[in-house]
């Protein structure tokens, strides 16, 4: 297999949250977000992060565009840690990753018209433009996102979620970034529209040769779009694999519960395929249960599951699984 | 392209004031009765040239008289003409007030501003002063500092102006503090514009709408101090005709020509509350969602 072009490089990332003091301001109870994530994302590619509400996507996001400054471990992009980069080494870098966010209206200022939206991220790249090079980059990333030129002149609450949306990718693209962090940036949309902005999204991949990590919490919108998908679930990821694999063959529990709630149009298959559903909540990142994250909700749990912590093992062609019971073949 | 631009903003200021008067009748009036008084504020000198008086001018054949055909509004003690003393009053209140609602929104919406963006220690320090501050009462402060000034009006302006102060720190540093939270904000973080940028352009327009409410309610405050601070003898000294130095001189003869202090606390009254209503539609009219709405 020829050597990969790894553009992105998460290695044992930790993110705690203090969640309890003393009134000494000692720290007695952290919420651990992001428990010893690890992952790999190829240039040109898109991986996919799945899970529940709270299980941590967010904040993985968040400490890779270094919005949030991890406990532990190593962001690798482009060679550069990014966990232990200084301010300036960041700041020289910190257009070519941008965040599409998951609320579309808040990440847009009231008061701002779209064009000067797109005008502030504009200008503040490299280089001196003229007014007539900036009146033209704004008419061309509107154009790349499928919005009308006259748009520029809308205000962010005239605008339909959806247009909205765009809106937050075009300011992202007026960085020219290599790498974009989406942060769920579909699930606040009707469902017609959500393919549409999917489709954008590959669209501009192709284009413009960019690496995503997409995150999402079901697995329905990821499956179209990415290339490889970690599933996360309390702060851990438990299985990483190819896209095409995770449909032909989920090893983890959780996965299998997962996939269950993403509807198959084909009548047979959706007859015959043996459903899995989740019983009780995700237990709270502040009392996580010891052992395997999901021992208290899986079906399979078994003496073990509740001690120890079950490494992400390799089961060849890179799919990884974290589980003492399903892994074994 | 430059004809296109200018329809479009004429456009929106008729939609600016639609919001501005959608509140009925009474702001219609409040803002009439501001315009009336800052117009009366302007042309103080003219007026009086019309009614024949100035405010210092005795005529001391007509002491505490009825309003006549000489006097509109009738005279005071020692003879002075009432309507053209009001006249000048204005200039004094108006000035006062909005004089130190700007010192005190410069200097407090920038310290509020930088300690609510910046937070931590500075944050902490800055809220504890306020706190500090406002637990003061504002008439007390406000007495003490203004003996050292001597009825000046700029002074005593920069006195009330320390006063309310505390009153923008509060509102800016609670709104920036949640305003930072915005998206937007980590947005403009992302496409590299600086703290500094962040500030005035994101933060400080957004806190805008509640400032300008602020800004007129505190005109009336300081209207209203200035005129107490006047009436007790310590604010505007008291030959100027100061509203609250006219009600103070005026009270004695309630009795016998009630007009001479009824008349300035009316004014004082009246300014005051359009202040207040103006600044409640202001609000309204600012918010860009409530825009082509109503
Ligand atoms: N700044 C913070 N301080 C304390 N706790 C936080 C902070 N940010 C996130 N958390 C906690 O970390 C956990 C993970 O949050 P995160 O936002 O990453 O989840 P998510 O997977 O993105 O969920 P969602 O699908 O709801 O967006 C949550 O329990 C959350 O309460
Ligand atoms: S390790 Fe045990 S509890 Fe965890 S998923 Fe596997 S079987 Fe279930
Ligand atoms: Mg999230």
């Amino acid at each position: 297999m020829a050597e990969k072009d790894i553009l992105l490089k998460v290695e044992n990332l930790k993110m705690y949250f203090p969640a309890e003091k003393t009134l000494g301001g000692k720290v007695t109870n952290w919420v651990k977000a992001v428990d010893d994530v690890s992952f790999e994302v190829e240039r040109g590619k898109t991986f996919g992060l799945v899970g529940e509400s709270g299980c941590g996507k967010t904040t993985t996001g968040k400490c890779i565009l270094r919005i949030n400054n991890p406990t532990e471990g190593h962001i690798y992009y482009n060679g550069l840690d990014l966990a232990t980069a200084s301010r300036s080494e960041i700041w020289n870098i910190r257009r070519e990753i941008q965040l599409i966010f998951q609320d579309p209206y808040g990440s847009l200022d009231p008061r701002q018209s779209c064009g000067d939206i797109l005008r502030e991220a504009i200008v503040l790249g490299e280089g001196r433009q003229s007014r007539k090079q900036v009146r033209e980059r704004v008419d061309e990333l509107l154009r790349i996102v499928e919005l009308l030129p006259e748009m520029a002149d809308r205000y962010p609450h005239e605008l339909s979620g959806g247009q909205r949306q765009r809106l937050g990718i075009a300011r992202a693209l007026a960085c020219d970034p290599k790498l974009i962090v989406c942060d769920e940036p579909v699930s606040a949309l009707d469902v017609s529209i959500q393919a549409q902005v999917i489709n954008l999204f590959q669209k501009i991949q192709k284009e413009l040769g960019l690496t995503y990590v997409f995150i999402a919490h079901d697995l329905a919108v990821v499956r179209h779009i990415a290339d490889t998908i970690a599933v996360m679930y309390l702060g851990h990821i438990v299985e990483i694999m190819d896209a095409e694999e995770i449909f032909r063959n989920p090893v983890h529990p959780y996965t299998q519960a997962l996939l269950s709630a993403v509807p198959i149009t084909d009548y047979d298959v959706e007859r015959s395929r043996q459903r899995i559903l989740l019983e009780g909540e995700v237990p709270s990142p502040l009392h996580a249960p010891a052992g395997c994250p999901f021992n208290p909700r899986c079906i399979y749990a078994k003496d073990i599951c509740r001690k120890e912590m079950p490494p992400l093992k390799d089961m060849g062609d890179g799919h990884c699984v974290a589980c003492h019971v399903c892994g074994r073949k | 392209m430059g004809e296109i631009r200018k329809k479009k903003s004429t456009g929106s200021a008729a939609r600016f004031f639609r919001v501005f008067f959608s509140r009925g009748i009474i702001t219609k009036i409040c803002f009439g009765i501001l315009i009336l008084f800052v117009l009366i504020a302007v042309f103080a000198p003219l007026i009086c040239k019309l009614i024949g008086f100035g405010p210092y001018e005795q005529d001391l054949f007509n002491m505490l008289k009825k309003p006549s055909s000489e006097h509109l509004l009738g005279t005071d003690d020692i003879g002075r003409d009432t309507l053209a003393r009001l006249v000048y009053g204005a200039r004094v209140s108006l000035l006062t007030g909005i004089l130190s609602s700007v010192w005190a929104a410069i200097v407090g919406i920038l310290i509020g501003l930088a300690a609510g963006y910046f937070g931590g220690l500075l944050n902490t320090v800055v809220m504890r002063i306020t706190d500090a501050f406002i637990a003061i009462p504002p008439i007390i402060f406000t007495m003490v500092l203004s003996s050292m000034v001597k009825g000046n009006l700029l002074g005593l302006s920069l006195v009330i102006g320390v006063s309310i102060m505390p009153s923008y720190i509060r509102m800016v540093n609670g709104l920036v503090g949640s305003l930072k939270e915005n998206d937007y904000v980590v947005a403009a973080k992302l496409v590299r514009e600086n703290d500094f940028i962040i500030m005035l352009k994101h933060l400080l327009p957004n806190c805008m709408a509640s400032m300008i409410v602020t800004f007129t309610m505190n005109v009336g405050t300081a209207i209203m101090l200035e005129s107490t601070l006047s009436y007790l003898g310590v604010g505007i000294a008291a030959p100027t005709p100061a509203w609250g130095v006219m009600v103070s001189e005026g009270y004695k003869y309630l009795v016998n020509q009630p007009l001479v202090a009824i008349l300035p606390g009316v004014c004082i009254m009246l300014v005051v509350i359009s202040f207040n209503i103006c600044g409640d539609s202001l609000r309204d009219a600012m918010d860009p969602r409530l825009r082509g709405k109503l």
